[in-house]
């Protein structure tokens, strides 16, 4: 079968078309000239005769574009020369869109499935590209992150793999630590709090010594805990997300050093932290030190071990060094070796 | 091509091109060669479009709303472009249809009353 589009494309050139409209006329036309092309040699004609015959349905050279011109002049596409600033940079995009858009209008039904499609594939998109951005691209606001990681126990017997710690779990890791730079833990906690407007509810979270040294991240505004604010008996200090402190204290520089009453407490607030700072969850607001008393026993278990690793150390040796820990309990406590092991995990 | 280059011919062909595609896709869709096969035989080969000529004026009536152009792939074939006539279509053809016959009524009035 000649390929009868070359010819066409040459005489619908001079109109200058839009790249989609011109391939739609000319797959339009060839498929013409094919049909006639094979009913000519149906009827008996020789090849090149009917190939003549088929081609002279085109007519004269530019009697295509002649009868085409004031059809097709909305899809006119002026001339951009290359290297030059024309100006008309854009007019070729508008003559297509507004081509698009009139097609649209012919198929309503298509139409409408092409732009629910689009709306579905935009939005699933956009859902996807949130978690991933938050899980795996967005940086954590904290210095070198791939070195901080999380400390719990594991027991694949109970299914569980984020078993919190106790006090005395933290005490000797600090004791026999050798992978972590220094070990701290935190535990979560709600608070309420009251002000001259209705009591709040606030999440937030008790820390130890080093918290926020161990993630590299410090207060925008004020200062951290100081080392008596974090003994038992200390001033009741707080350190509050600058969500709080924007709702709760007008966003005031001069909070610090004002009093707010958490559990019917008072506390002094001594720092404000970064806006991009929500740890250990977007949910949390108010950081207080832990002030961990000499326990008595082994529980209860409510803490979460933080720390970085030593330079060199990997989550693997880590997890090996804490084996030690755990080897020390058991003896302590004579229990019996019921499978678990401590977890490291990176952040 | 022309049985007749005579100018009225080119004119009445020209004038009736619109009217006989039309009433050839009222009945149902129809691609343009089809079109074209059915004027010249139902013609009598009287009247034939060439592909230069059917085609711009398929896409002009199709630019006015009188129709409509679809493209349709079917199990096995090429895709084709199926033309047809779109509610404003029936209109105009119910349109040109009685003026053409008032036209042609006028004509032969006219003519057997001058050849009587």
């Amino acid at each position: 079968m000649p390929d009868w589009k070359p010819e066409i494309l040459r005489r619908l050139a001079p109109l200058k078309l839009s790249t989609p409209r011109e391939a739609e006329i000319a797959e339009e036309l060839a498929q013409h000239l094919d049909d006639r092309y094979q009913e000519l040699l149906a009827a008996g004609e020789a090849e090149d005769a009917a190939y003549r015959t088929s081609l002279g349905e085109l007519k004269d050279e530019d009697f295509l574009a002649r009868n085409l011109k004031r059809v097709e002049r909305n899809f006119y596409r002026e001339p951009v020369a290359v290297g030059k600033g024309s100006g008309n940079l854009f007019s070729g995009i508008f003559q297509d869109v507004r081509y698009a858009l009139r097609m649209l209008r012919k198929s309503p039904g298509f139409a409408a499935v092409a732009i629910l499609t689009l709306a579905l594939g935009i939005g699933a998109n956009t859902a996807i590209f949130s978690v991933v951005n938050a899980v795996l691209l967005r940086a954590l606001p904290y210095r070198m992150p791939s070195q901080i990681v999380m400390v719990f126990w594991s027991n694949p017997a109970w299914g569980q793999d984020r078993i919190p710690l106790c006090v005395a779990d933290f005490d000797d890791w600090k004791a026999l630590n050798h992978a972590f730079v220094e070990p701290t833990v935190f535990g979560k906690n709600l608070y309420d709090y009251t002000s001259s407007q209705e009591p709040q509810q606030i999440a937030g979270a008790g820390v130890s010594p080093g918290f926020f040294s161990t993630l590299g991240v410090e207060p925008t505004l004020g200062r951290g805990f100081l080392p008596e604010e974090e003994k038992p008996g200390g001033r009741l200090a707080v350190i509050v997300s600058q969500n709080f402190w924007v709702h709760n204290l007008h966003g005031d520089a001069q909070a610090i050093g004002r009093n707010i009453t958490l559990d019917g407490q008072s506390y002094v607030v001594v720092g404000v932290m970064p806006g991009s700072f929500r740890f250990p969850s977007e949910s949390v607001e108010l950081w207080e030190p832990l002030r961990l008393k000499p326990p008595t026993r082994r529980g209860p278990y409510f803490l979460r071990g933080l720390a970085r690793l030593r330079p060199g150390v990997s989550p693997q040796q880590a997890r090996a060094d804490m084996a030690a820990v755990s080897e020390r309990i058991r003896e302590e406590t004579h229990a019996q070796d019921t499978g678990g092991a401590p977890n490291v995990m990176p952040l | 091509m022309d049985t007749t280059t005579s100018i009225p011919a080119v004119e009445w062909k020209r004038g009736s091109a619109e009217l006989l595609i039309l009433s050839l896709v009222e009945a149902r869709p129809r691609h343009g060669y089809e079109i074209s096969k059915l004027i010249e035989q139902r013609s009598g080969g009287t009247i034939r479009f060439h592909v230069a000529s059917l085609y711009p004026m398929l896409y002009r009536l199709e630019r006015r709303g009188w129709l409509h152009g679809r493209w349709v792939e079917k199990s096995g074939q090429r895709r084709r472009r199926y033309y047809r006539v779109t509610r404003l279509g029936r209109r105009v053809l119910a349109s040109q249809l009685r003026g053409w016959r008032e036209f042609v009524a006028g004509i032969n009035r006219i003519t057997e009353a001058e050849n009587a």
